[in-house]
């Protein structure tokens, strides 16, 4: 007996078995060993789910305490919101995060970091949240709304509330695109139970928050989807650009599945919602152009006035 | 080594075995042996790919038609190179500079596809018979002139009826000659909004394209056009509150045999489908009939707008048919028509009907 662990077919054959138990109890990245239900009529893991995360990345992907809102101006002491959000109040300030980006810090080139800054200053006028673009990869993800992923066989379509946009994840064999857009281009594998997807062609005019996080058009995102129990995938986004970082990082967060019974996506076309900002000042009749809201006891008379130019005016 | 490999065929068989234990699915119904060779691995027949709708035989039957359902063979070849040859004036360049069709145009050829050709129908209306949209209700009428006014259309875009045959382009009022105001936004069509496109679709010059996507209990249809997606579900879940309109309404399919069957509600009162509004009731069918076709059918209702219900079939093509080929062919990708995030068009026009306005000093600031 003791010669058969001399023998090297037997030692192959023991090291083979050694490695397919090990894979099949090896737990998941997330400390877990978590079997999710395959997609009907296939091996694949079934991702199909309206899902939407639940933190402040929107807001911003670095830890961050709560503030006055996205428009200030210094006050005798802090900061205090300026004219545009000054009538919502406690609606138009924002909520604190603990952050998303692994290690803490997004690392920026020293001329990008400067960028961020004035994007940071400017987020009213520059953010395309703000003008209701389609919000690119991964800021979609975890935008304030839901979204649906729609899970066949050699396409997988995740379907975005915001703006109605979406994208085809592909898992057969096509060609490039001919042009950068919006939602990218994104090809996806399966690498065991994870859906890797491997996101280019990005268009530079998206951001990644409304703190002025950004990228350029060299950027390309690696998305891991994970299933870690049978109402939460763990995401996880590696993005590149070499224009903008340093090197690599990656944000991490659970998506949570939406459990009211008959969840759906209802119609966010937002673009309605931003003509009167984006296209107001060409009215033949200026029409968004004075309010007042009476705050009560407590708050006065608030008065906002509204002048608009024309472009080189 | 030899242990090893044996040892994988064991399993690969005992795999093998335990997939064929797994009931397969069984077809509910009698269905033709087409729709056999097309079904998702959870049994649904299979409506996926890249479809196109760009068929060039009008909605409605033309008056040369009247009385004519369908044309012969050699009738429909004289047909189909008559309508590649009005296609193909899109590009052509003796309009006179600067008059309504020569700037109207919106775009040259090269951003409309290859022509698509008619079907030996002489309408895409199949019901009524006579091929042509039912008679309004005088309510109708009145409700559609009101909400024109508030856009202040003219001529025929003041009524549901659209242009008829022999006006002639640029006649009609308005800053574009086509009854059609720019003093806001509002007064410009949804489609140059790029906030919605015609539903339900019907062909049009552009983005014909259409990507259906299934997994179990949805039917994904995502229309190249304005990027509207739509995710119907399969459940039978009733439509969601009335209170919720939409531009594109709200959902719900269900298989009856192998035709997907989708029943649509909620419609908002902003736009309308050839002049019916929030009362819009669509039930959509959609049949695979070959590797390369998808017929595609619908009813629309609105007791409020037309004295009865009328219906539209037209075929859906497979892309990779239409370019040529299934065999061999790259698989098609649906690209995307980002429309809100460079309008230029719809700044243009505004800019242009205020510089119109203090060139003839009729600028109301």
């Amino acid at each position: 007996m003791r010669n058969r662990f001399k023998d090297p077919i037997f030692m192959v054959v023991i090291a083979v078995l050694v490695s397919v138990v090990w894979l099949a109890v090896k737990p998941t990245a997330q400390g877990a060993a978590f079997q999710a239900a395959r997609l009907q009529g296939t091996s694949n893991p079934d991702l199909n789910g309206v899902w939407q995360t639940m933190n402040t990345a929107n807001w911003n992907l670095e830890a961050h305490a709560a503030s006055a809102g996205l428009s200030t101006e210094a006050g005798p002491v802090g900061a205090v919101p300026a004219a545009p959000i000054l009538a919502l109040g406690a609606i138009g300030s924002i909520p604190g995060g603990i952050g998303v980006v692994e290690g803490g810090e997004i690392p920026y080139q020293p001329a990008a970091l400067a960028q961020r800054q004035e994007n940071r200053e400017n987020v009213l006028t520059r953010d395309p949240e703000v003008k209701c673009f389609m919000p690119g990869v991964p800021r979609a993800t975890y935008l304030p709304h839901p979204f649906q992923i729609v899970q066949s066989t050699n396409k997988i379509l995740i379907v975005y509330e915001f703006a109605s946009a979406s994208r085809t994840v592909h898992l057969d064999e096509v060609g490039p695109p001919p042009v950068d857009s919006w939602m990218g281009h994104s090809v996806g594998r399966w690498e065991g139970d994870t859906l890797v997807v491997e996101v280019t062609d990005q268009v530079e005019g998206t951001w990644f928050d409304r703190s002025g996080n950004f990228h350029s058009d060299e950027l390309t995102v690696t998305e891991r989807y994970t299933p870690i129990s049978p109402d939460h995938l763990q995401y996880e986004a590696t993005i590149e650009d070499p224009n903008v970082f340093t090197r690599a990082w990656t944000i991490s967060m659970p998506l949570y599945r939406h459990k009211e019974p008959n969840a759906q996506l209802t119609e966010f076309k937002c673009v309605e919602f931003v003509e009167e900002l984006v296209y107001g000042h060409l009215r033949k009749e200026q029409l968004v152009s004075h309010w007042e809201g009476d705050l009560g006891e407590l708050g006065g008379r608030l008065i906002l006035d509204v002048t608009r130019t024309l472009p080189g005016q | 080594m030899r242990h090893l490999t044996l040892g994988s065929v064991s399993l690969l068989a005992a795999v093998v075995m335990v997939g064929l234990a797994v009931p397969l699915p069984v077809a509910g119904q009698p269905s033709a042996s087409n729709a056999d060779m097309f079904r998702t691995p959870w049994g649904d027949p299979d409506l996926q790919g890249i479809w196109a709708n760009d068929v060039s035989t009008p909605l409605q039957r033309p008056s040369r038609f009247e009385g004519k359902a369908e044309l012969t063979e050699e009738e429909l070849a004289g047909y189909t190179e008559e309508r590649r040859a009005t296609r193909e004036n899109r590009d052509r360049r003796d309009f006179e500079p600067g008059t309504v069709t020569d700037v109207g145009r919106a775009y040259n050829a090269h951003w409309f596809p290859v022509p698509g050709n008619p079907i030996e129908r002489t309408s895409l209306i199949v019901d009524p018979p006579d091929g042509h949209v039912p008679a309004f209700k005088p309510e109708a009428l009145e409700r559609f002139g009101a909400w024109a006014a508030t856009k202040g259309r003219t001529g025929s875009a003041a009524t549901p009826y659209g242009r008829a045959e022999g006006v002639a382009d640029g006649t009609e009022g308005g800053v574009d000659g086509r009854g059609q105001r720019a003093d806001h936004p509002e007064d410009r069509r949804f489609g140059e909004r790029c906030i919605k496109s015609r539903f339900p679709r019907l062909p049009g010059g552009y983005n014909n394209h259409f990507q259906i996507v299934q997994a179990p209990g949805y039917v994904v249809v995502e229309h190249e056009m304005q990027h509207h997606v739509r995710v119907i579900p399969l459940d039978g879940r009733p439509h969601i509150s009335q209170d919720v309109r939409q531009w594109l309404g709200d959902s719900r399919g269900h298989w009856e045999g192998d035709t997907l069957v989708v029943d649509t509600t909620n419609f908002t009162d902003k736009d309308h489908f050839q002049g019916s509004f929030d009362g819009l009731h669509l039930v959509e069918r959609f049949t695979r009939v070959d590797a390369t076709t998808v017929n595609y059918e619908f009813t629309v209702e609105d007791p409020t707008t037309w004295e009865r219900p009328w219906s539209v079939e037209y075929p859906l093509r497979s892309l990779n048919s239409l370019m040529g080929g299934v065999d061999g062919m790259q698989i098609p990708q649906m690209f995307e028509y980002a429309c809100h995030e460079g309008n230029y068009g719809l700044t243009g026009q505004l800019a242009g009907a205020r510089a119109v306005e203090r060139a003839e000093g009729t600028a109301s600031r």
